[in-house]
């Protein structure tokens, strides 16, 4: 564990010592602030004209009409940006040759792939704490529930999770970060819109594919329920890729 | 302290080491030679633990590479042919993170030792990726030395140098084969082989051609050329001290056993004398061993 901490805190550092890690925390940012505004006139939108309702008053609050909403956009943002996040992991290490400085010293290959995968989560861990000043806004301003906020975080953290991995384990198949790139972010869109394939809702097949998809799982835990089901979904998806990926190093010595 | 025992490697139908084995010991520098695609980068991939093998055995200090990877690789020392460098680090930074993936207990002195080993002392606070070539490799022997390894096994070291870099380089391997570590070393230019080694393994199509002490390898090959003004009767007079052929117009070489600089001179003065060299030995017995000789002869 303490080998994968010194990695991880590398690749964290490598993000910072990049213009394409910089890009990405600048993109998040800006991002999540137009949506973070975006959320907040809305909200003030739909107050003014619930204002004159007496019935539909009490049904507007700060979580619905603005923290989920912010949470949910956050989400698809952290979509489009995980795989421009992990393409460079073992991708580029490959290209320059710097893998084998990993592949020859006295640790083992869960030890890279762990270290790889928490430098990733660290780096979005970092782009979430970039948004606390948003929240610290809400808490000051507004009345938000504190455990809908924090299950929002813990949910980002756990889709990035998942995002991060599938990114990993694209990484570890080329040299080449664009295809890295593609491959994961084509894999991440597929299981998040799989549940579209089958529209009907009655069968086996769509139930199947609608527990597959990431946005399925991802509408309770944004409303603040984090229920065992969605916390599993999602670190399975983090085990599966992760082991994908050790296998991919694993045999990479082999063939 | 290393020995390998029939390693066969094979990529898909090809086979790029096939049924090689040799033993190296304690202290001992060795260079492995070979043109381009012989196998030796392969070869020395699985001993440093980068790569698998398809059968055979390998043993580096009593431990089984395959079988006790982080055992070998705390003893060994690797250079890749082409350094594993991230090139947005510093140069001091990177070689702490090396000594702390490697498991070094001391990770700033073992850095500053390292980095002073191999003459970084003024460009530790450099990025890496800003320096040149001789300094990059540099930082990649830093990085094989921060553990202190037993043995150390160098892909190239040399290449891509300028002379003068070559020239530090092999002073700095020198003195580090000084400090009773075992080391390996490839490379095709055979006077670094002459220069610091002192045994060749000499490796073509992934076979083991040859294996002996740079004497040993000399042997039956050496002699000297030379060059005389006057031809006629030269060639019986050079006979008595080993065959003799003719490689042009007045231009003998002599193959002899020992060195027998000092006597052919002296018998070949009455000739007018107007230059000898020694052959280079080691230079035709490479070509001989592997296939480019026939080729450049054709």
């Amino acid at each position: 564990m303490r080998v994968a901490w010194v990695i991880a805190r590398r690749e964290v550092g490598a993000y910072f010592s990049s213009p394409a890690g910089w890009v990405v925390l600048c993109t998040y940012l800006v991002l999540s602030g137009v949506f973070f505004v975006s959320s907040v006139s809305n909200y003030s939108y739909e107050s003014s004209q619930l204002a004159y309702s007496p019935w539909t008053e009490q049904s507007l609050n700060v979580n619905d009409f603005l923290v989920i909403p912010w949470f949910g956009n956050m989400a698809v943002v952290l979509l489009f940006l995980c795989p421009a996040i992990t393409m460079r992991l073992l991708a580029e290490d490959r290209r320059s040759g710097a893998i084998e400085l990993l592949l020859t010293s006295p640790i083992t290959t869960w030890q890279i792939v762990l270290g790889k995968f928490l430098g990733a989560v660290g780096f979005v861990a970092v782009l979430l704490a970039g948004t606390l000043p948003c929240t610290a806004l809400l808490f000051w301003l507004g009345d938000p529930d504190p455990g809908v906020v924090a299950a929002g975080y813990v949910t980002e953290i756990l889709l990035s999770g998942a995002l991060l991995a599938a990114g990993l384990l694209a990484s570890a198949f080329t040299r080449s970060q664009v295809t890295a790139l593609v491959a994961s972010f084509g894999l991440v869109l597929v299981l998040w819109v799989i549940s579209w394939a089958d529209p009907s809702s009655s069968d086996t097949v769509s139930t199947v594919l609608a527990a597959m998809s990431m946005v399925h799982h991802l509408e309770n835990p944004l409303r603040g329920l984090l229920n065992v089901e969605d916390i599993v979904y999602f670190t399975s998806f983090v085990g599966v890729f992760l082991f994908a990926t050790w296998q991919r190093l694993e045999s990479g010595r082999w063939t | 302290m290393i020995e390998v025992e029939g390693l066969t490697r094979r990529y898909g139908a090809t086979t790029a080491v096939r049924d090689v084995s040799f033993q190296v010991g304690r202290g001992e520098v060795v260079g492995f030679l070979g043109p381009n695609g012989a196998g030796k980068s392969t070869t020395m991939r699985i001993l440093a633990g980068a790569l698998g093998a398809t059968s055979g055995t390998a043993r580096i200090c009593g431990h089984d590479v395959f079988e006790a990877p982080r055992e070998v690789k705390r003893r060994v020392g690797y250079l890749p042919e082409v350094p594993p460098l991230y090139d947005a680090m510093v140069v001091r930074d990177y070689v702490a993170f090396a000594a702390r993936i490697k498991g070094v207990d001391t990770v700033e002195p073992a850095t500053d030792r390292a980095l002073e080993q191999v003459g970084l002392d003024e460009v530790r606070h450099r990025i890496i990726g800003h320096l040149s070539k001789g300094y990059r490799q540099r930082v990649g022997l830093a990085q094989a030395l921060v553990h202190d390894p037993e043995v150390l096994i160098l892909d190239e070291p040399t290449s891509g140098l300028d002379p003068a870099q070559r020239v530090e380089i092999r002073e700095l391997l020198r003195s580090l084969s000084e400090s009773d570590r075992t080391v390996i070393l490839s490379t095709h230019v055979l006077a670094e082989v002459e220069a610091v080694c002192q045994r060749a393994l000499i490796i073509d199509e992934g076979r083991l051609v040859a294996e002996d002490t740079l004497e040993g390898l000399r042997r039956g090959t050496g002699g000297v050329e030379l060059h005389v003004a006057r031809p006629e009767g030269a060639g019986e007079v050079l006979g008595a001290f080993g065959a003799v052929e003719g490689v042009g117009p007045g231009r003998f070489r002599v193959r002899t056993e020992t060195d027998l600089r000092e006597q052919i001179a002296a018998a070949a003065v009455p000739f007018g004398l107007l230059e000898l060299r020694s052959h280079a030995a080691l230079e035709e017995v490479y070509l001989r061993l592997t296939r480019e000789g026939p080729r450049a002869e054709a």
